[in-house]
């Protein structure tokens, strides 16, 4: 099944002609030569229809440095790309653990960094004032509507 | 630079404190370092029951829609007050920033995020500004006027600098010069700071923080060549404008210290505000520099106070 996001990715990515820019300029690719953008690309023009995150799983590796975008010469967008295709990952239930627990973390506490009690004490001892913390019923009421959103454009797709 | 006059930010002063979860929560210390510099500046931060912006990287991966929705509620709120937004880190600076400018640009986008911000009592139109706290020091106050306000000119410190991904890239994001050749921090280093700046190889590359989480050692490989870099070029402290960056540098580098496998031997990281409110005056012990975990070394830092003129006299 082919959703019209992925579409619109492979278009995007269609005029690659495989210079390299991306993977000599990638961050992560400068440390671990395994993450090499341009096979990325090469693998995803020439695969089947259906975006296979489990077998495209260097999106992950992925600093959002946004260099190979910034520098590619057809001016593809592919920071943003590689987000799109995370988000996809995730529609489909694959999520790392790191962004299961930032997302459980967000929801429960508004803050991906729960307000730990060492550190309220530390504000404390430097004369910082106390923040107005959001309503978190309200978080999680904008946390809810945005998902069953995405659920809703997804059943969608799929129906096309 | 732009003319402080034209900019209503300096006409009153106030707007909406963007603090975020990483120095609220994390690096308290860092806030109040940039509390005493608009304290001194005489700017008054106003704080509001913001949300985590959300995170550039894992939230925006998780779900774009999302994203956007409480960056919107996070915008919305600023704006009630009728206030632009200072935020003093780079990813919610992204965030906030690149939001804002989806939603005006997407009128569908916008549509269904104000549908589920109405249920809350909110609404984004989106006519305030988003401006980074590196920002407000350069294009706003000016490094002219900051200069009249040092005291402590912080003369032995020999500063590389790190700018990071997301005050630099993607480059509609506007930086305020080249991002692959930016100057406004070394600048900053050596007109208003009165410090030398220690250029290196890879300025512009990233500190290895974005995979933290998901991948410690990229992650770690990347600071470890950063901090190689600064250290073959003789820098003894490294300036930073986002407390994400500091975080990499600051626990990075104690974990490449703790490993068999180091070879680095630790450069002191300092947020932006810290050096500047301590070249103004402050105690550094009053804006926490005894929470770094590298630790600086506090002559270097000038702890005891030559009068500017004695300091001029002795150096004319």
């Amino acid at each position: 099944m082919e959703t019209n996001a992925y579409k619109k990715i492979k278009q995007l990515l269609n005029v690659c002609y495989q210079c390299g820019t991306c993977v000599s300029t990638c961050a992560a690719g400068l440390v671990n030569p395994g993450k090499n953008i341009r096979k990325l690309i090469q693998n995803l023009v020439n695969s089947e229809k259906e975006f296979k995150p489990k077998e495209n799983d260097l999106i992950w590796l992925c600093t959002t440095c946004y260099q190979c975008e910034d520098r590619c010469p057809e001016g593809i967008p592919l920071t943003t790309l590689l987000i799109q295709l995370k988000n996809m990952a995730v529609e489909e239930g694959i999520i790392p653990t790191s962004i299961r627990k930032e997302i459980e973390t967000l929801t429960v506490h508004s803050f991906t960094y729960p307000p730990a009690k060492s550190i309220v004490s530390r504000r404390r001892r430097l004369a910082l004032p106390e923040l107005p913390r959001p309503d978190n019923s309200e978080i999680q009421t904008l946390i809810k509507l945005a998902r069953s959103s995405d659920e809703a454009t997804n059943s969608e797709e799929s129906k096309t | 630079m732009n003319d402080p006059a034209e900019n209503s930010l300096q006409d009153n002063g106030r707007y909406a404190f963007f603090v975020g979860c990483t120095v609220a929560y994390k690096l308290p210390h860092i806030e109040a370092a940039c509390r005493y510099v608009m304290d001194t500046l005489a700017l008054h931060p106003v704080d509001l029951p913001f949300s985590c912006c959300p995170d550039p990287n894992g939230v925006h991966s998780y779900s774009a829609e999302l994203w956007a929705t409480l960056a919107a509620r996070n915008l919305a709120l600023a704006e009630e007050q009728v206030l632009d937004i200072v935020t003093v880190c780079n990813g919610c600076y992204s965030t906030l920033k690149y939001c804002r400018a989806l939603l005006k640009n997407d009128a569908d986008l916008r549509k269904r995020v104000n549908q589920r911000l109405k249920t809350v009592g909110r609404h984004f139109i989106g006519n305030n500004r988003v401006l980074h706290f590196y920002q407000l020091l350069y294009e706003h106050v000016g490094y002219d006027r900051l200069q009249q306000l040092v005291v402590n000119p912080l003369t032995d410190l020999k500063i590389a600098v790190h700018y990071g991904c997301h005050c630099l890239r993607p480059k509609q994001m506007g930086p305020p010069e080249n991002p692959e050749n930016p100057q406004w921090l070394w600048q900053f280093v050596e007109r208003v700071l009165g410090a030398e700046t220690v250029h290196y190889l890879d300025e512009t590359q990233c500190c290895g923080a974005g995979l933290r989480e998901m991948n410690r050692e990229i992650s770690l490989d990347l600071t470890r060549r950063k901090i190689q870099q600064m250290e073959e070029m003789g820098a003894n402290a490294i300036l930073v404008p986002c407390p994400s960056c500091y975080q990499q540098f600051d626990t990075g580098q104690r974990l490449l210290l703790r490993s068999d496998n180091k070879e680095i031997n630790g450069i002191a990281v300092f947020y932006q505000a810290e050096l500047l409110a301590i070249a103004m005056g402050a105690n550094p012990e009053s804006i926490g520099i005894q929470f770094h975990l590298i630790k600086p070394d506090l002559n270097l830092l000038q702890t005891e106070k030559t009068p500017p003129t004695a300091r001029s006299l002795s150096q004319g």
